[in-house]
């Protein structure tokens, strides 16, 4: 009787152990993410979202958000219009160990601070990812990146420009289930109706990203 | 009555061709219950196949669907898409570096411009894509259609297809009235094709126009217009043959060397779709790959994620469609019934990419196969029992059916499979039913003869076990009974041929039913004898003591005939009765033309010496009958006889009537 309630015991510990780790690997990435523009005159600032190449001038003003709403990791790299790359988050890799909080908003630059456009001008990119696990061998190369001295950056940028665009693969689902309408004896009013001109994403600088394990985003902003 | 065998196969023959005309006669007067019946007996071919990686056809995967469903618009978190949206994927479905992007989607009119211009200059970017159209056709009605408006009359007049063409163009579907993609989006299109789709009478999509007519030309469906341009046939290589096929003259795709691509297409200009599977076959794989419109637009504003897309989608052919709940491009197809028509569109490509081709047997070959039919069954008819030929037909529809589908799975040829099919059916009802009365109707000629020999019972059994009189003849112990009327040769010179008849009738049906009352079988009549025999053809272990008891009970029914007639003024009724014992030969005997259940033997002889010996109105029996009888019925001995014959005299018995 004994042996059996046991059994039982670590047979619920096992499925509510399985069920745990199901629902870990569920929607676990978790963040808000904030990425916008500030331009215009000091007196009249517009602050707008960036979207997909967005077109800034020299003098504007960049600003970026993290909040994290689940545990996962979190990385921002910047890629220069010069080709040059720059961990802007975390602040350095350190930081998940001592700094790296749910609900903490993390702005990037931090605190008042913006980044302003200098006169080189270009595509700059920002490769936005998060993950379930830290992804040490970006890890690892960032540090690479950083200890190189300034002629041999350019190869290891690539390869960082490479192992991105590697893991985001890594992750992705290329294909979906197929799918078939619902019978219905009916009609669905607003699948397709005639647009007022309102575009997604717009009306809000941040916007909260869930994904399952990973998520990966590239944002481009023309810099004329 | 009975039938001759060469009226027999007369009539089998006629009723075959009967069936075979009763046959066409059902297809001609309900076309929509057996035709449908049809299609649909070899829809389940497709769904057979499609289970099977073996015989399924192949699926180039160039062909891809982008698909806007229920879940691509829970990942926008939107209820409806823009067109803004659909620039967005236009142009990274370009970016991407697909071949074609074929939107089965028509855009009939302007919404908000500056969508719409976003979305044109989407399209024109990406410069890859073609968009939909719809045709009236004109066939179908009812009234004179409307002339299409001036600037759309023209456009469609640019964009139509001058093309070869050899034969009657009377049954190509004629397109007018269109619904059009507004013209900005149209003209900065790839091209321009309907997406008009046709049903069989049961409302299934089987085929797809390939082409409709446009006045003195051609318009092109979106799959046959993408599938061309892919191809690299521009319209004056393209050779029409309504009824048979439309020729693709030095077709090739990107990369590989020309040749001719011969298309099947029935007078309609109508193509076959070979569908590869459902949807969702039974394994839960699904027949092609379906992307996600969601991931395509959220592609469009990042570039790592265009780029990781581009691997995936370079040189692919999309087809973009709306699937989500609400969408009413949704029907039958011989593998699903509830199939997203856009799959349509792609099996169609799939058919023309992959050059696997179905073609339906023409009238004549079906008619063809028939005649076949026709012939074996003849043959059949001919040569086989009844049961038999209902085997053989049963084997011939099976071996048909058999057939039709190996036609199929592996000639991509399909056969009109329920035609013949209720042919064979219906000729083997109709000829094993008419065998049947035929048969009936001998058994019952047959009974009535035997009628007057056996007894019913032993007719019933007979009828069912004919093998206890149709084997050969067999030598077994039985007893045989004569028995004739005193001096009726005397007394008949006196009567009228009817009273003789009379007379006799009356006799004899008093002297037979006594004799089927104890089961005995009486072989012939004599003139006013009889001859009677015991256990046979059922074996009856005490046939002497029935033949006695039954000669006993002929006795006392002759003598109350006798009084009646005496009292009606008849001649004195007296028979003598004569019973003999022993192995005899019994069985048919005679010739081909006639033959007689009978019994032959010196036993026989001995039977009827014993008769003429016996006293009048008395029963004598041999030793051997009296030996059987066991004492059951006492016998007096008698003097030993001498008889015709035999050398030395007899043991008799006389058995007392009383």
């Amino acid at each position: 009787m004994r042996r059996a309630l046991m059994l039982s015991m670590v047979l619920v510990c096992l499925l509510a152990g399985v069920g745990i780790v199901l629902a870990q690997e569920k929607d676990n990435i978790g963040f808000e993410w904030g990425f916008g523009a500030l331009s215009g005159s000091v007196k009249d600032p517009q602050l707008a979202s960036i979207v997909r190449d967005t077109a800034l001038k020299s003098g504007d003003q960049v600003k970026m958000i993290v909040k994290l709403t689940k545990e996962c990791f979190v990385y921002l790299i910047h890629e220069a219009s010069d080709g040059d790359l720059a961990l802007r988050f975390p602040y350095d890799l350190d930081q998940f160990a001592t700094d790296y909080k749910l609900g903490k908003n993390y702005y990037i630059p931090k605190g008042r601070q913006w980044f302003q456009l200098d006169e080189k001008v270009g595509r700059e990119s920002f490769y936005l990812l998060a993950s379930g696990t830290r992804l040490t061998d970006l890890e690892g190369l960032l540090k690479k990146y950083q200890a190189a001295p300034s002629s041999g950056k350019a190869g290891i940028a690539q390869e960082i420009l490479s192992e991105i665009r590697s893991v985001r693969k890594r992750f992705k689902t290329f294909t979906t289930t197929a799918e078939r309408p619902i019978s219905i004896a009916g009609n669905v009013r607003g699948v397709e109706t005639p647009g007022t001109g309102r575009r997604p994403d717009v009306a809000t600088i941040t916007t909260e990203i869930i994904a399952n394990n990973f998520y990966g985003k590239t944002i481009t902003i023309e810099h004329k | 009555m009975s039938t001759s065998r060469s009226q027999v196969t007369r009539n089998t023959v006629a009723l075959i061709v009967v069936a075979w005309i009763s046959v066409h006669l059902l297809f001609v007067l309900f076309p929509n219950v057996f035709e449908a019946w049809n299609a649909q007996t070899i829809d389940r071919l497709f769904v057979f196949r499609s289970d099977s990686d073996a015989l399924r056809p192949r699926y180039d995967s160039t062909i891809v669907h982008i698909d806007i469903s229920d879940k691509t618009l829970e990942n926008l978190q939107h209820s409806y898409l823009n067109r803004f949206q659909y620039g967005r994927v236009a142009q990274s479905l370009g970016e991407t570096g697909t071949a074609q992007q074929v939107w089965d989607f028509i855009f009939p009119a302007r919404t908000n411009p500056i969508e719409d211009s976003v979305f044109v200059v989407s399209a024109q970017r990406a410069g890859n894509a073609y968009f939909g159209l719809a045709f009236n056709i004109a066939q179908q009605m009812r009234i004179a259609p409307p002339p299409t408006a001036g600037r759309m009359a023209g456009y469609l007049d640019s964009t139509a297809w001058s093309i070869e063409v050899e034969g009657s163009v009377e049954e190509v579907y004629e397109g007018v009235n269109p619904k059009l993609t507004f013209p900005a989006l149209a003209s900065v299109s790839r091209g321009m094709g309907f997406l008009n789709g046709t049903f069989d009478r049961d409302g299934v999509f089987r085929r797809i126009p390939l082409l409709f007519r446009t006045g003195e030309k051609f318009y092109p469906g979106i799959v046959f217009r993408a599938a061309c341009d892919y191809l690299n046939v521009t319209p004056d290589r393209i050779e029409l043959r309504p009824g048979s096929s439309i020729t693709l003259r030095g077709a090739h795709r990107p990369g590989d060397s020309p040749h001719d691509i011969v298309i099947p297409i029935d007078e309609s200009a109508c193509m076959l779709v070979n569908f590869i599977g459902p949807l969702q076959r039974s394994d839960s794989s699904y027949s092609m790959l379906h992307i996600d419109f969601a991931d395509i637009l959220r592609a469009s504003d990042d570039r790592t994620e265009l780029d990781i897309w581009r691997d995936e989608l370079q040189g692919k052919i999309a087809i973009v469609s709306e699937v989500a709940t609400g969408a009413s491009d949704v029907g039958p197809v011989p593998t699903d019934n509830q199939f997203p028509l856009s799959g349509l569109h792609s099996n169609a490509y799939n058919t023309i990419l992959t050059e696997n081709f179905l073609r339906e047997a023409t009238g004549t070959e079906t008619i063809a196969i028939e005649l076949v039919i026709v012939i074996v069954l003849v043959l059949f008819s001919i040569g086989l029992s009844s049961r038999n030929y209902f085997f053989g037909a049963v084997g011939l529809m099976l071996g048909y059916m058999g057939i039709s589908a190996g036609m199929f799975l592996s000639f991509n040829l399909i056969l009109d499979v329920l035609r013949p099919v209720l042919l064979i059916a219906m000729s083997a009802f109709l000829v094993v039913a008419y065998h049947y009365v035929v048969t009936q109707r001998e058994k019952q000629s047959l009974q009535r003869s035997f009628e007057a020999y056996f007894p019913p019972g032993v007719v019933r059994r007979i009828m069912a076990n004919p093998e206890m009189i149709t084997q050969g003849g067999q030598k077994k112990e039985l007893t045989i009974l004569f028995s004739d009327i005193k001096s009726f040769t005397t007394y008949s010179s006196t009567m009228t041929p009817i009273e003789i008849q009379k007379a006799l009738n009356e006799y004899f049906e008093a002297m037979v039913e006594t004799v089927f009352k104890y089961e005995g079988t009486v072989d012939k009549f004599i003139g006013d004898g009889l001859m009677v025999f015991f256990g046979d053809p059922e074996d009856q272990p005490d046939h002497a003591l029935r033949c006695v008891r039954a000669a006993i009970e002929m006795q006392q029914r002759t003598r109350a005939l006798k009084e009646k007639w005496e009292r009606e003024g008849k001649f004195p009724l007296q028979i003598r009765i004569g019973i003999n014992s022993g192995p005899v030969v019994v069985g048919n005997m005679g010739s081909a033309r006639r033959l007689s259940y009978t019994v032959l033997g010196s036993d026989v002889n001995l039977a009827q010496r014993l008769e003429s010996n016996a006293p009048v109105a008395g029963i004598l029996i041999s030793h051997r009958t009296y030996e059987l009888l066991g004492g059951a019925i006492p016998a007096k001995p008698l003097e030993p006889i001498k008889v015709k014959g035999l050398d030395v005299p007899i043991r008799v018995y006389e058995v007392p009537v009383e």
